[in-house]
């Protein structure tokens, strides 16, 4: 190779050289540090001996070199500089041993090396300069934000790098050193930080370790963090207003990504909007910080009428559906289904909307009206409704109102009631507080009228005596209770004159009511009605909702298609939109007069031909022939709404961590949630307490295998049919006349007060050997309804459920429970039901001969005056039946977590059965025998055996002459004014709403001479009627008996 | 109280031997009568929702077919057992004989609780059933039916199962299909119906129109409304209607003396057969406690409701105006009452008869599936007077002739008349 053609080699390989370097420096996803190390690679293949020539680069506190720069002889260092100022250098070496012959440099080599710096010096300054222009301004407008700049880059580069950032910032005073732990004596100042020095700092902390971009986007999201503090100073002031807040949310939305882990500042707002405007109580501000964005809340801001200073919040029945909807708004991203169940359109008025207006109306001084006495509250409770409701609303509310009517136009509105202490850590209050519907229909003033009228009342409803019986019971008097409003569209469309869903319901997350063992809890349960839900919320005893395990909905609780007519629901609720009424009427007169017109109809019923159930589409579906049956088959079969519900539940109750319960409707194309709130409440009964420290000759059967919940007090007395003596019975006649027995048993024995065993099935409607013949009616009065299981019958070890009045059970809310003696773990004793006194041939001698078979056991006079009480928990799949010291009173259904509550009595019960029995004899010495031809009166029932309750009538038993139907009318007339009046007192007294107190039987000579009816009760054993007045001379009666 | 476990079958057979005696029947006759012909037990694989497979146990029992091909329903029943499906499938024999159709007894049965079955297993079930016992039935051979339980779906299924393995139309191999689907018109009715046909017959023999009685009827469910529509139809007066009020857990009886308008009352009933007690007053009825439908002045009591509803002490409050009691229901008057019916002279028409209308109509249902031809509803109504109207006057001949209780001389009739096919076929 000539000279020249070397030196044009040469002069090559220095151009490709800078070709190279040129493109490591533009590229800006590199880190510095990560481009120098690059660098030091690159530069030597610049020069006459690559293989011999080694490069180092130091930048600020860092030097990048090439392996064994060390050994090399430094041949040139060209300085970096940044404005007149050296930055580092770069230098070139040569391990001479790898060299032939000279190992000086060229000129050009020189001039290369320069370049070079000179690019690099170019590209940290451009690096720089944004960042540093940036951070000058704000070192001039805000030093407090540089500072908190720096101190978000040690924490997010210590993050990032690790402890190799640290020392970037160790002479900076950003924070202090050492522990804020342990000292007792004050802290030091920290020293002002040089702006100047720290902007430095940034800059090449920014420069060594991070790419350029990120570095960029993370400055410039800090800064809009910090003007964000504008927000958090707007949330911070208590009394900013809420139109305030909504506009610096919206400011900060628009601005600012949130980000993913929110920052610290994101989790303090969302803390602090929950707890303004949700609620303050911790779970419920966790669950919120979990999933819930910044954003989220502008949806409930932009439509809360608040006060100006805006201290409520929207209550706990608006929080719940709120916080719900969110959660499944965000697992709709997971789970696709989800995104289209919608939320009605909702407007909060706020609970402090409620403090205005006391102040508004000089109502101050109801604050104070829960300390009254509960007879006061009783008594004066109506004159606090007429109060209310000829009060007014504030201007300012009046006014927000219009613009509510505006948004929701004519669709008929629900009024409901959102309270702060409302769905709260399990307290319900069901049907405590009102729920308004609102056709909302006419002028704009009569719809505006009619929406004030509705939320004044519910105002008032919050001095319902019911209500603040609750709140004393469960220690919530003291609590600050102020009322919300939430004013929803109700969910529907128009059908005929009726505006109604196509269906709506409740749905549980566990199922507490299982009708086959096949049905796991967690499958949970779906209770259906056609038009508005509140027949679906509770249990509605002429009524049966359409009950689904959801999880299953193949294993239906009705099976032959009488039953599913029998059991299909019967009413709906509508909102009357001509009539401006909210409406229960049948269903048939629904179907008859508006069926044609609600779509899909062929979709939520079936049609009842001879005994045959036949699902028919929208062409075949006769509505005036055919005869409809409301069974939602096609719904649950051929839709996916099941699914959905389930998905819902299950996504809810994992999010809470808690089963839950949710209401919906289905407006005829999306379901609409409603509430959502934990498990626990409404018609599932809260699990009972298992008693750990019971005797073992305490407990009489416990039981572990589908278990609901619930809890029976008090059981005086227990019937008892044996498995063995049943089986043991020949002839048919004598299988019913168990259940005739039973039937009389159970018109005999003390309401709610007994408990009934039988071997397998009772109300069996086919073969009567398995299980006792009684129909419901047989059984209505009893507690629990207990079905064993019998070892010894070989055809089925499987105890089915399903005793066909399964579902007559629920809405009564008896309970039921399946017991499986001998098997693991339970404990049954057959010697507590077989060895004790039994009474049957006392209380039926006609059924005497039975005495084998049922036996009757009185548990206080069997076991020194205790009573038997059942405790239930499905949580624990734990039942236990166990002899205690008489409780006062059954409270079967309680609502609520603290069920200890329940058990201390109150005194008052006591009273309960004392005024009765007071005025019992009252009514007996005055009362005017001769002229109604009234021989005796007598006291039978709950106020005779002395456990009357609040909520017992006093039942009289008269021993009349034939009476002339004047006479008759006379005394049943003296007898009602009597009945009415105690009922009004009691109602003063307790709140428990009864139209008539007395229920009186009036017996015959000859029916005491026959025995029959009642007057069986005059010479009972078990509990005989009391004699408080006999006329004398007449006193024919026990002669006879 | 006896030792022994109720047994139904033992108890058919009790009333069995009863009758034979009377009859004098040969002892050939009698062991051939006393117990089935065929039983076959079988168990049922079946694949569950979840993949897994359980077993049921199930029956096929044909008591005597010497009058015809067996007839008898299909029950699922979690404690099913072989005595049940004996004594069951001879009461069948029994009641086909009383009606005269040229049909024999059978019963079937499943061990399941279909409470715990979905519907597709239940399906699977039905046509396992079918799948083992494919060759033993047919329309000429043993017509299932209907019974606990079990329904039209299932036996749409069954049927459907039946013709693919048999590879043709066999509509007659069981009965209680849909309409549409090869059942018949007026199944409806049939029950309520053919109790008013056999009132009617016998007020005719006694020469007292009907439009000069009155009754009472308890219940008011399908066929307790249908007996009544009849009947007021005819120009009998209902006087007092009871059934039971889901509402208030108890009974009421509805009373009005100008005879009651059924159509009126039908209109305000639900589906548990409660009929609307405030729109009842509001129609002018009078409301009775529910067992006061009993103690009505009228010259027929209906009991179609309960069983055991008819007691001793009931027939002593009976209004003495009482000339006859027709049990609609199955079994409403005990044992013991018939003693004391008896003695009073009050008429007593057998629910074994009366009620036949149900499995006559079946019987009906069949025979428009064999021939592929279906009849209007008056036709059906029409073959159903006459086949009731016929069966109670040999019932009645026989009772009046031999001074019999009408109770017995339907069971009489019934037995001999399989003991002749018995012995005409030269099986005894």
């Amino acid at each position: 190779m000539n000279n020249y053609d070397s030196q044009l080699y040469e002069r090559a390989k220095e151009l490709e050289c800078l070709y190279q370097v040129d493109e490591v420096l533009q590229n800006k996803g590199l880190t510095l540090p990560d481009a120098m190390k690059k660098l030091v690679e690159l530069i030597p293949l610049g020069f006459t001996q690559p293989p011999a020539c080694r490069a180092q680069i130091s930048l600020w506190n860092e030097t990048y070199s090439s392996e064994d720069f060390s050994q090399a002889q430094v041949l040139y260092r060209s300085p970096l500089k940044i404005a007149d100022e050296q930055i580092g250098e770069v230098a070139v070496g040569c391990i001479c041993e790898l060299v032939d012959g000279d190992c000086s440099l060229l000129i050009n080599e020189i001039k290369l090396l320069d370049t070079i710096a000179q690019r690099i010096s170019q590209m940290t300054l451009e690096k720089q300069r944004e960042l540093l222009v940036m951070l000058d301004m704000l070192s001039n407008i805000d030093p407090d934000m540089l500072l908190r700049i720096g101190e978000k880059m040690r924490i997010y580069l210590k993050k990032k790098v690790g402890a190799e950032a640290d020392h970037l910032f160790d002479d900076i005073n950003l924070e202090l050193k050492g522990s804020y732990g342990e000292l007792n004596t004050p802290m030091a100042k920290p020293s002002l930080t040089d702006a100047a020095d720290l902007r430095t700092k940034l800059v090449a902390a920014a420069a060594a370790f991070l790419p350029q971009g990120d570095m960029y986007e993370l400055i410039s999201r800090w800064i809009k963090e910090q003007r964000v503090l504008a927000l958090v100073k707007t949330i911070d002031n208590k009394d900013t207003s809420i139109r305030n807040i909504l506009d610096a949310l919206r400011r900060y939305t628009k601005e600012v990504k949130s980000s993913n882990p929110p920052s610290t500042i994101e989790t303090w707002l969302i803390a602090e909007l929950a707890h303004r405007f949700l609620s303050t109580d911790e779970d419920t501000i966790n669950l919120v910080l979990d999933n819930l964005k910044i954003a989220d809340f502008e949806s409930i801001l932009e439509r809360i009428i608040g006060s100006s200073t805006s201290r409520g919040n929207i209550g706990g029945k608006g929080a719940g559906l709120f916080i719900a909807k969110q959660i499944l708004r965000q697992a709709a991203e997971a789970y696709p289904e989800l995104r289209d169940i919608r939320t009605p359109l909702t407007w909060y008025l706020a609970t402090d909307k409620m403090v205005d207006f006391l102040h508004y109306n000089n109502l101050e001084e109801l604050n104070s009206y829960k300390y009254n006495s509960l007879f006061d509250i009783r008594n004066t409770y109506d004159n606090v409704v007429s109060r209310i409701k000829n009060a007014s609303l504030p201007p300012h509310t009046v006014q927000m109102l219009h613009v509510v009517l505006e948004e929701m136009g004519d669709v008929p509105l629900i009024v409901r009631s959102s309270s702060l202490l409302e769905d709260q850590r399990g307290d319900a209050f069901s049907g405590k507080y009102k729920s308004l519907f609102l056709p909302n229909k006419g002028t704009r003033n009569q719809r505006l009228e009619a929406l004030k009228d509705a939320i004044l009342e519910v105002y008032s409803s919050m001095y319902n005596p019911d209500a603040i019986q609750y709140r004393l019971e469960r220690g919530l008097l003291n609590s600050i209770e102020q009322m919300g409003i939430l004013i929803q569209e109700v969910i529907g469309c128009r059908v005929g004159k009726y505006y109604l869903p196509a269906f709506s319901g409740v749905a549980f997350s566990h199922n507490l009511l299982r009708w086959s063992p096949r049905i796991r809890r967690e499958d949970g349960l779906l209770r259906l009605v056609m038009g508005l839900g509140t027949r679906a919320v509770d249990r509605v005893k002429d009524d049966y909702p359409i009950l689904v395990s959801l999880g299953q909905p193949e294993l239906t609780i009705n099976q032959t298609p009488d039953d599913i007519r029998h059991y299909s629901p019967k009413y709906i609720d509508l909102i009357n939109l001509e009539e401006n009424r909210f409406e229960t009427i049948e269903v048939s007169r629904f179907l008859r007069e508006a069926g044609d017109q609600l779509p899909d109809l062929h979709k939520y019923v079936s049609v009842y031909n001879e005994g045959f159930i036949e699902n028919k589409n929208s062409y075949s579906l006769d509505i005036k022939k055919d005869e409809l049956v409301v069974t939602f088959q096609h719904i649950l079969t051929s839709s996916d709404i099941p699914k959905k519900i389930k998905l819902m539940l299950d996504v809810l109750s994992k999010k809470m961590d808690n089963p839950v319960d949710i209401e919906f409707a289905y407006d005829g194309s999306e379901i609409y949630l409603l509430q959502c709130r934990p498990q626990g409440s409404g018609l599932n009964s809260i699990p009972a307490p298992i008693p750990q420290n019971l005797q073992h000759q305490d407990i009489v059967f416990t039981a572990n295998r589908y278990i609901s919940n619930g809890l029976v007090n008090g059981i005086t007395h227990v019937v008892f049919v044996d498995g063995e003596g049943y089986r043991a019975l020949s002839s048919l006649k004598e299988l019913y006349s168990v259940g005739e027995a039973v039937g009389q048993l159970n018109q005999i024995l003390p309401r709610r007060k007994f408990i009934l065993i039988g071997p397998g099935r009772w109300g069996s409607r086919g073969d009567v050997r398995l299980g006792v013949r009684v129909t419901f009616s047989d059984i209505s009065g009893t507690a629990a309804l207990i079905e064993v299981a019998g070892a010894k019958n070989s055809y089925s070890p499987e105890l089915s459920f399903g005793t066909h009045f399964f579902q007559d059970l629920v809405e009564s809310g008896i309970f039921y429970i399946p017991l499986y003696p001998g098997s693991h773990g339970t404990v049954w004793k057959e010697g507590f039901f077989k060895s004790n006194h039994n009474l049957l041939g006392r209380i039926l001698p006609d059924f005497a001969w039975l005495s084998d078979v049922i036996r009757v056991i009185d548990v206080p006079a069997s076991c020194f005056g205790q009573t038997l009480s059942i405790h239930m928990n499905s949580d624990q799949e734990k039942a236990v039946a166990f002899l205690t010291k008489p409780e006062p009173a059954a409270y079967s259904h309680p609502e609520g977590s603290d069920i200890q509550r329940f058990f201390q009595k109150t005194q008052e019960d006591q009273g309960h059965w004392q005024w009765r029995h007071y005025m019992a004899q009252q009514i007996a010495d005055t009362m005017d025998m001769e002229g109604f031809g009234v021989k005796g009166v007598y006291l039978i029932g709950s106020v005779n055996t002395g456990d009357a309750g609040m909520g017992s009538d006093i039942d009289l038993l008269l021993h009349i002459n034939e009476l002339s139907q004047e006479q008759k009318c006379t005394l049943e007339g003296w007898l009602d004014g009597w009945s009415r009046a105690l009922a009004k007192i009691n109602y003063l007294q307790t709140g428990h709403v009864m139209n008539k107190m007395l229920d009186v039987h009036m017996v015959t000579d000859q029916d005491i001479r026959e025995g029959s009816s009642f007057a069986v009760k005059i010479n009972s054993l078990l509990d005989p009627a009391a004699p408080l007045r006999i006329l004398s001379g007449k006193t024919g009666l026990t002669d006879n008996l | 109280m006896s030792g022994s476990t109720y047994n139904p079958f033992e108890i058919a057979q009790e009333q069995f031997d009863n009758v034979a005696e009377i009859l004098e029947l040969d002892s050939g006759t009698r062991e051939l009568l006393r117990q089935p012909m065929k039983e076959i037990h079988f168990t049922i694989p079946v694949k569950m929702d979840d993949g897994s497979t359980k077993v049921f146990k199930a029956f096929r029992i044909k008591h005597n077919d010497a009058r015809g091909p067996a007839k008898g329903g299909i029950r699922f029943h979690p404690h099913e057992t072989a005595d049940t499906v004996r004594a069951l499938s001879m009461w069948m024999t029994w009641k086909c004989a009383v009606v005269d159709i040229p049909l024999g007894g059978g019963k079937g049965g499943v061990v399941c609780d279909p409470h715990n079955l979905s519907k597709s297993e239940q399906e699977r079930l039905c046509r396992g059933y079918i799948r083992q016992l494919a060759n033993q039935l047919g329309p000429n051979l043993d017509v299932p039916a209907p019974d606990v339980m079990t329904n039209g779906q299932h036996m749409l299924w069954m049927l459907d199962e039946y013709e693919a393995i048999t590879g043709g139309r066999y509509p007659g191999m069981i009965t209680g299909k849909p309409v549409g689907m090869g059942g018949s018109l007026g199944r409806t009715e049939a029950t309520g119906f053919g109790v008013i046909y056999v009132l009617k017959s016998y007020l005719q023999e006694i020469g007292l129109p009907v439009a000069s009685t009155t009754a009472s009827i308890q219940g008011f469910g399908n066929v307790a409304e249908y007996a009544a529509r009849m009947y007021t139809e005819l120009g009998g007066k209902v006087i007092a209607v009871s059934c039971w009020n889901q509402k208030d857990a108890r009974s009421y009886t509805f009373k009005k003396q100008g005879g009651c308008d059924i159509d009126e009352l039908a209109a305000i009933k639900d589906s548990f057969g409660s009929i609307d007690k405030e729109r009842a007053l509001a129609l002018g009825y009078e409301l009775l406690p529910g067992e006061d439908w009993l103690k009505q002045d009228v010259d027929i009591l209906i009991p179609a409701a309960l069983e055991n509803q008819i007691t001793p002490e009931a027939v002593k409050n009976l209004s003495s105006q009482v000339k006859i009691i027709c049990e609609a229901a199955n079994g409403p008057t005990t044992p013991d009452s018939d003693p004391l019916i008896q003695e009073r002279g009050i008429m007593l028409l057998p629910d074994f008869l009366c009620n036949a209308g149900g499995v006559t109509c079946s019987y009906f249902e069949q025979v428009q599936c064999n021939m592929n031809y279906f009849w209007g509803k008056d036709e059906v109504l029409e073959k159903l007077e006459y086949a009731m109207t016929k069966a109670f006057h040999a019932v009645y001949k026989l009772a009046v002739e031999k001074d019999l209780y009408m109770r017995n001389a339907a069971y009489i009739i019934a037995i001999n008349r399989v003991s002749d096919a018995v012995k005409l076929r030269g099986w005894a």
